[in-house]
């Protein structure tokens, strides 16, 4: 092929566009034309500490097979696959490197989802194909961060669960925890319109942190919502803001269970009480490292049944050249043109 | 009865004999005859951060049956038990624990001449294994505890922080669950000495090996690859060793907490590196239940290891106070390293 693409390149807090050739798919690999990549948090995370090194991000990724090497014939399960097939990928590849985090050319280019094209190139990529809908499926990667959430946090029928964070990890984990029988869902976040949409979700409390800034009102609150008032069978700190996890274990009740899937970028240390917070209790603690295949498997069926309005979680849907913005919006103001950010998402195609 | 029985009463971090009648069991109830008492690392702690009101110690014990209440047949178990039996007990009742409370309820510890189990509610056990094994049973149902907690699995690489009592008895349950390797690290000599003994394979002495990133390298070198443990036990209590022993687990390992039964403050954890990054398991222990419990003494009754040589002192009631000297610093007494001190009433 003689044609070219474009790539965002990420180093310190700059973006670049570059272009480069897009190559014709080796046997066994399959080329992508990228339709959307959501902007995640640990992209913000690792924007605000500077970025080391040059770095193709967008590792939520979902495009069309433009063109199939030799020997792809079938998905992860199995389902054929053919040019035209909408593919979902799994960004980690156990010990070949991950999509959204190589450098350009190491050792492919059109590693990452902030591209016109992603090549699907690294050794041993599981990838799914899907009918769902392209602002659905690209939901799949933090949507299976949920997945993995709820199996670990072993959520069961009828409990009572607080999530801490309303960002996209805290509402897939709030609609996995109801999709897995939860009968209290509280989401303890904001800003409004997000909690407007975890209600949506499956939240049955939202809990504005803005409206209850003091944690001691605010623990008396999240706690009413608890049977006797003791606290929650399993609380999903969800938020990567350091002084969460104290306040979230503390509306664990005795031998329930704490889970931490927020803190995916290194904010530095907090003092922790290792009698009050963990022994005392009886806890429970599991902490979430994203996820893993079987997460892929389950989570993207949940999503193509779409029973819940997951297209809603992409607020904004970016062309290349806007990456900057996205991440300004997040950074801060939650805002981008007159609506709250959810989950932003580039798209290769989007004006 | 018209006996009287001594009473071992702590207050500030004073130790006082008195005397008191020995009440008749009311139904339901039962009174023993003490045979010993263990001191336990939570009783040194309180005692370190002294007592504000009498408090009568030791929740660690076994005794004789000296008088049954009226509707008492058998133990827990449902084993027929009658006046002249050896039990164990759990502390844990329907109110606060045996070995917690105050001066106006005589005879509710163990650092006495008789326990009266004064609830209605009661876990005893009926037992025929010696004193110095039945005292270990409390303490034991602990380890059994944080064993189910960390589903040990056979063949798993297990380090154990902390060779007291608590740190023993893990590694023990431990072995006997199926893991193949078991690193201990803690001090002084003759307790990890006693670790090997045990079924330690791999002992690490903190004295030998103060320098945390020396002793890091170490002791992962005794790991499979390198890569770290499947389960790591903090049974110190010590803070500083929690953030070194998140260091110990492998990728998707679990870490167990069973050190801190004693609030001694807080310590500065990183949840990325401590928590998300090796996709942590963490089980945090609080005592024991019953059936921890049952199943500690159906171990203890086998009888496989040397578990009464854990018992490194027995001294009489007058010298309480020298245990806790002991185990608050040099871990020395009379010539011999402390492991557990029991108080015995007959001593």
């Amino acid at each position: 092929m003689a044609r070219t693409g474009r790539s965002v390149i990420a180093h310190g807090q700059e973006f670049e566009i570059r272009e480069y050739p897009v190559p014709d798919p080796a046997p066994g690999t399959l080329l992508l034309r990228q339709e959307m990549s959501g902007i995640c948090g640990t992209d913000l995370h690792m924007w605000q500490n500077g970025i080391g090194r040059e770095t193709i991000l967008g590792h939520e990724l979902c495009g069309v097979i433009e063109a199939i090497g030799q020997g792809v014939t079938a998905d992860h399960v199995g389902r054929p696959v053919r040019e035209g097939d909408r593919i979902i990928v799994k960004p980690g590849t156990d010990g070949n490197g991950a999509y959204g985090f190589q450098p350009p050319g190491d050792p492919i280019d059109f590693t990452g989802g902030f591209s016109d094209y992603v090549y699907v190139g690294l050794p041993n990529t599981v990838f799914l194909q899907t009918e769902a809908p392209a602002e659905v499926a690209v939901i799949t990667e933090p949507f299976t961060v949920g997945v993995h959430a709820v199996l670990r946090g072993d959520v069961k029928l009828g409990d009572t669960v607080i999530v801490q964070g309303s960002g996209a990890i805290g509402l897939v984990t709030a609609n996995c925890a109801k999709h897995s029988g939860a009968a209290q869902v509280i989401v303890v976040g904001g800003p409004a319109d997000r909690l407007a949409l975890a209600k949506r979700l499956g939240a049955d409390v939202t809990i504005n942190i803005e409206e209850v800034p003091s944690v001691d009102e605010r623990r008396e609150i999240v706690l009413s919502h608890t049977p006797n008032g003791k606290g929650a069978d399993v609380v999903f700190e969800c938020a990567g803001f350091l002084p969460a996890t104290p306040e979230g274990l503390g509306y664990v009740r005795h031998s329930g269970t704490f889970v931490e899937v927020g803190h995916f970028v290194d904010m530095g240390s907090i003092d922790l009480n290792i009698n009050q917070l963990m022994m005392r209790r009886n806890l429970r603690f599991e902490a979430i490292w994203g996820s893993r295949t079987e997460d892929f498997v389950r989570g993207l069926r949940l999503l193509e049944k779409n029973e819940y309005p997951y297209g809603d979680m992409v607020s904004h849907v970016l062309p290349l050249e806007k990456t900057l913005d996205g991440f300004q919006a997040l950074n801060g103001t939650y805002r981008l043109g007159d609506e709250t950010v959810v989950k932003i998402a580039l798209g290769g195609n989007a004006r | 009865m018209a006996q009287t029985g001594r009473v071992v009463v702590c207050e500030g971090q004073d130790f006082e004999i008195r005397e008191y009648p020995v009440p008749d069991p009311a139904p339901d109830t039962i009174l023993i005859k003490q045979e010993l008492g263990g001191i336990c690392g939570t009783d040194l702690h309180k005692w370190q951060q002294k007592f504000e009101e009498e408090t009568l110690l030791g929740h660690e014990n076994v005794g004789i049956v000296a008088a049954l209440g009226k509707g008492v047949k058998e133990d827990y178990l449902g084993n027929p038990l009658k006046e002249g039996d050896r039990v164990v007990f759990h502390p844990r009742n329907s109110g606060v624990a045996y070995g917690y409370r105050g001066s106006s309820e005589p005879f509710s510890g163990g650092f006495a001449d008789f326990i009266y189990l004064s609830d209605s509610m009661n876990c005893f056990i009926k037992t025929e294994t010696p004193p110095k094994v039945g005292v270990l049973s409390e303490p034991f149902a602990i380890g059994v505890h944080a064993v189910m907690r960390a589903n040990i699995q056979i063949g798993d690489t297990v380090i154990v922080q902390g060779s007291g009592a608590i740190g023993l008895m893990t590694m023990v349950v431990a072995k006997l669950s199926g893991a193949a390797r078991l690193i201990m690290i803690g001090g002084p000599a003759k307790r990890l000495e006693l670790a090997k003994r045990l079924g330690a394979h791999v002992t690490v002495d903190i004295e030998d090996v103060p320098i945390l990133e020396e002793r890091r390298e170490l002791v992962m070198s005794h790991t499979p690859r390198g890569e770290g443990a499947d389960v790591v036990f903090e049974c110190a209590g010590f803070l500083p060793a929690v953030p070194e022993g998140f260091g110990y687990v492998k990728q998707d390992g679990t870490f167990v907490e069973v050190g801190h039964f004693v609030d001694v403050g807080s310590i500065e954890l990183n949840p990325n590196v401590h928590f998300l990054r090796p996709n942590l398991h963490l089980e945090g222990i609080w005592g024991s239940r019953y059936h921890h419990f049952v199943r500690g003494m159906a171990v203890l009754e086998n009888n496989e290891l040397p578990f009464a040589d854990m018992v490194s002192h027995v001294l009489p009631l007058e010298r309480v106070c020298d245990g806790f000297d002991a185990l608050d610093g040099k871990y020395e007494l009379d010539g011999e390293t402390v492991v557990k001190i029991a108080v015995g009433s007959g001593v």
